[in-house]
């Protein structure tokens, strides 16, 4: 898989498919202040971002595609950075 | 493999959508015509069901809605008037404008998909299916040129840098579209992506999304069910932003966007008074056209202010409107009044000139100001111009009629009145009818001329005295409108290249079959030169006559044998056709009756007469039923009986002589004749005593007997013998022949033999007992002189060694019944060396005679039933040759 759980941190790496959805869910969910790295992200599934918009965690980093920065942070109500 | 599939279905296609079309005008005479309404479901039905195979999922697409259409309508459901005739005609013409596409390019055109979805749409929306209960199915459609009014909220996510943005590039004549994009709650369990889909969309500006409902909190959030809306700004062509969602159309919306739907301005409020003070000035700057005045003053305040205000907003929207290549002076004046109330409000939507994105009109005159007098877009006016020097150049040309002065009349009126110039229809009335008095085409012409020039200054129709009081529309009317551009295309396609020739001729067989007997006759014709040529030697004594009959006849026989082997040609059909449905088939089966089976097809290149492989179908397919089912055993009694588990079944072609066989073998169980007879007794076809003298063979063929294809005797005989005498019957309709040998264990062979039919048969004539006889070619080895004394008598038998081999011996005279009369010295006998059922036989004649073509007409009538002849000849004299049966004789 593309995420890489760390300490309090998930990094998403390449392109983040669906299956990544619910180990997604359940890590920032088992986290108080669960913190997302995408620095690395070149793409991500919709079920994905999905989750992002609905558990809105602290974002760490953002992609480097822009477009999907402006999407993510459209939909979280941030302002990428 | 997908090309020669197809190559055919193009055929087919064009067949089905004839089928179709001539159906629904049929319907339209007599809506109550059932039989036509299943004709036309029927053909549109399979025409969806064969596109299937092809990359043409917008065909699929139309077809479907069209048929589901045909089947509520089948259904009683809804009833057939003519708008669903002409909706249901149009998609048709469309389906065959594509199928030409398919044919040439091998694929549809890029915009295939826009224009099926909307048609679909459309059909739907007329047979208000349960389809277009779906949202986006409410939604206008697609294509319609006349560009829906885009909602304000579909660009509320985009930040005011991105509709800038928008806005430059719309400035700099691009087109930009708004997509918005809902994908289905399930979409991710088909694979769909569309988070990916949106930013892989070409020349994507910017998307935003947007949740379609609040979130669930996290033990009820369903990460795969899709809760994402999607709006984007592309610049890329309508065709391919539908090309790219093509999967997702259903769900998508696409609109134009104009630049007034860009500008917004939000932002703190304000009523510091020096905003007031900046209408007041701004309006008179406007007024003046101190355009550059009026941007300095803008920007002077715009440096003062704080940026989070809306007045500032609309400040900057005013700085952009006023740098763009043309200006808006009505959404320029929307904007000063912006700054003072907080909102901006458009004027009525303009139709920019880039409606069509195909058009590419450079969009110079983007948010043309609302004069509704003036015809301000100079391509509009050229364009209309251009409209009226035809007109005139038209009236000029054919001098004055009165009745043909009115369309040149209307087509202007039209064109006023689409330009938003106002009416001049009482102008063009009144011109018109002082034409009629006088009787000169002069004042209709006047009036025209007089519209030109007002063009040519770029004022409209205010101008014309009669047409002053007219009603001014509110709104200029679009000049530019393309209601439809699915059909406009498929115009376009028409008109570029004519549709290419289709090298298919489908021809009535009874043609054919008429072509074949001419054919036929004029081979048989033929055969009476070489007699006519013997005639001119031996009765008229000229040997130069003869010879150049003869040479004639080389060239007539040989023209003629071409002819009749194109003829053939023409309708051949490979096996393969029939033998084609079988692999599948047999998988099924093996797979329901548990059953391991291999099939092995040969020979699928043979091939055989369309009348004849069309016929061979069926009678297969019952015989390999019979043997998958009852023949073949389960593995495990296979394996008991010393056999593989895996059992073969062998389907195989062959030409022989002038037949076609069939060969169906298996090695199953075999047929047990001593059940058979036990049948037989059972079923009262036979007595015991009968029963008991059939040898096994004849015990087999009872299998044909009508009398066994029941199922109660079929389970009791391991099943040989369903529909066997129905095969029996199609077979022998055919002129042919079916056989079954079988061995208890061992399996079973059935072999179909047919003729192909009305061929012309190669024989050669031969003499015996006394009369001339014809042998099939095919059969004949070679012919050889024996010497009396190199024949052998083993026993009764008599037989003569050819090279090493020794070839058993039978005299024609005493398959005749007839005395034999010699000719020759009587020290040899003249042997025709045949190879019969795979074995040579030597046939003792009297003498060989030339080879010849025949035309082969099996026995008839009364003389139906003799054995040993395959049928009668006429010879080039007249006489009749009879056509010996070896295999029946030997």
């Amino acid at each position: 898989m593309a995420l890489r759980f760390g300490e309090g941190e998930v990094h998403f790496d390449d392109h983040c498919v669906v299956e990544d959805a619910m180990p997604l869910l359940a890590f920032l969910e088992a986290e108080a202040d669960p913190q997302v790295r995408l620095a690395h992200c070149t793409g991500m599934h919709t079920a994905l971002i999905q989750v992002l918009a609905a558990i809105r965690p602290r974002i760490g980093s953002w992609p480097a595609d822009p477009g999907l920065a402006r999407l993510l942070g459209g939909l979280m109500g941030m302002e990428p950075t | 493999m997908t090309d020669q599939l197809l190559q055919r279905f193009i055929p087919e296609a064009r067949d089905l959508i004839e089928t179709s079309a001539s159906g629904l005008l049929r319907l339209e005479k007599n809506p109550k015509d059932d039989a036509a309404v299943n004709e036309v479901f029927r053909a549109v039905h399979t025409l969806k069901g064969s596109s299937g195979l092809f990359d043409a999922v917008a065909l699929t697409h139309l077809v479907h809605a069209a048929e589901d259409l045909l089947s509520s309508i089948r259904a009683d459901e809804l009833i057939l008037d003519s708008t669903l005739i002409d909706m249901l005609l149009a998609s048709l013409d469309q389906v065959g404008c594509w199928i030409d596409h398919l044919e040439r390019d091998n694929c549809l055109p890029r915009d295939a998909d826009g224009i099926s979805n909307t048609m679909a749409r459309e059909l739907r929306s007329l047979a208000a299916l349960p389809g277009s209960a779906q949202p986006t199915d409410a939604a206008p459609p697609l294509l319609s040129g006349q560009a829906a009014d885009l909602d304000p909220d579909w660009l509320d996510g985009f930040s005011e840098a991105e509709r800038r943005e928008a806005f430059h590039r719309l400035t700099a004549g691009a087109t930009v579209l708004a997509v918005r994009y809902v994908p289905d709650e399930a979409c991710f369990y088909s694979g769909t992506d569309p988070l990916g889909l949106v930013l892989a969309t070409p020349e994507l500006l910017v998307a935003v999304a947007h949740p379609v409902a609040a979130f669930a909190l996290p033990p009820d959030l369903d990460p795969y069910r899709c809760n994402l809306g999607f709006t984007l700004l592309t610049t890329a062509d309508r065709t391919d932003v539908e090309m790219h969602m093509r999967y997702e159309l259903e769900r998508v919306e696409i609109r134009l966007v104009a630049p007034n739907d860009l500008i917004s301005v939000a932002g703190l409020p304000t009523d510091a008074p020096v905003w007031e003070d900046f209408r007041e000035e701004a309006g008179e700057l406007l007024a003046a056209g101190d355009l550059v005045g009026l941007a300095a003053r803008a920007a002077t305040l715009n440096d003062l202010m704080g940026p989070d205000l809306a007045a500032v907003a609309a400040l900057r929207w005013l700085a952009t409107l006023l740098a763009a290549p043309t200006q808006d002076r009505a959404a320029i004046a929307a904007l000063i009044e912006a700054t003072v109330t907080g909102r901006f409000v458009a004027m009525p939507r303009q139709i920019a000139p880039v409606a069509q994105p195909s058009a590419a009109v450079p969009s110079a005159t983007i948010g043309s100001a609302p004069r509704p007098h003036a015809v301000v877009d100079p391509h509009a006016r050229a364009f209309a111009r251009s409209i009226l020097a035809a007109q005139l150049g038209c009236c000029e040309g054919i001098g004055f009629d009165a009745a043909r002065l009115v369309a040149p009349g209307r087509v202007v009126g039209n064109l006023m009145a689409s330009l938003g110039a106002g009416d001049v229809t009482d102008a063009i009335a009144n011109a018109l009818q002082s034409a009629r008095d006088t009787g000169s085409a002069a004042p209709f012409l006047r009036l025209v001329d007089r519209l030109d020039a007002e063009l040519a200054e770029g004022c409209g129709a205010t101008a014309v005295p009669t047409s002053a009081s007219a009603p001014v529309p509110a709104e200029p009317a679009p000049w530019h409108r393309d209601d439809r551009p699915a059909v406009s295309n498929h115009e376009e396609v028409r008109d570029d290249d004519a549709r290419p020739l289709t090298h298919m001729l489908k021809v009535d067989q009874a043609k054919i079959d008429l072509l074949m007997n001419l054919i036929g006759e004029l081979v048989v014709s033929k055969n009476s030169l070489p007699f006519l040529a013997k005639r001119a030697e031996e009765v008229h004594g000229s040997r130069e006559m003869s010879r150049e009959i003869k040479e004639q006849y080389a060239v007539i026989n040989r023209l003629a044998q071409e002819m009749q082997s194109a003829i053939m040609h023409v309708r051949m059909l490979p096996v393969s056709d029939i033998f084609g449905r079988f692999p599948r088939l047999v998988r099924d089966m093996a797979r329901k009756l548990t059953k391991e089976i291999d099939l092995v097809i040969e020979g699928e290149d043979t091939a055989a007469d369309k009348i004849i492989i069309e016929a061979l179908g069926d009678p297969i397919l019952h015989i390999v039923r019979n043997s998958l089912d009852h023949g073949i055993e389960q593995p495990s009694d296979r394996l008991a009986a010393g056999k593989p588990a895996t059992a073969t079944l062998l389907l195989k072609a062959y030409q022989e002589a002038d037949n076609v066989v069939i060969e169906i073998r298996d090695d199953g169980r075999g047929i047990d004749p001593a059940a058979i007879r036990a049948a037989a007794v059972a079923k009262g076809v036979l007595d015991q005593a009968r029963a008991d003298a059939l040898s096994d063979q004849e015990a087999i063929n009872l299998i044909y007997h009508p009398g066994f294809s029941t199922a109660a005797v079929v389970s009791d005989l391991s099943g040989r013998g369903v529909g066997m005498d129905v095969v029996r019957t199609t077979i022998e309709k055919l002129a042919g022949r079916v056989s079954v040998t079988s061995r208890v264990g061992e399996g079973t062979r059935t072999r179909l033999s047919l003729p192909l039919t009305m061929s012309v048969t190669h024989v050669m004539m031969v003499e015996a007992a006394g009369s001339l006889y014809g042998v099939p070619m095919d059969l004949i080895v070679e012919t050889v002189r024996v010497p009396l004394e190199a024949i052998h008598t083993i026993k009764q038998a008599e037989a003569f060694i050819l090279r090493d081999t020794l070839i058993p011996l039978v005299r024609m005279s005493t398959l005749m019944a007839q005395p034999a009369r010699r000719r020759g010295d009587g020290s040899e006998e003249a042997v025709l060396v045949c190879r019969v059922d795979g074995r040579n036989v030597g046939l003792v004649i009297d003498d060989f005679r030339e080879g010849m073509d025949i035309l082969l007409k099996p026995l008839e009538g009364i003389v139906a039933g003799i054995k040993g002849f395959a049928g009668t000849a006429l010879l080039g004299d007249g006489r009749v040759l009879l056509i010996l049966d070896l295999k029946e004789l030997l």
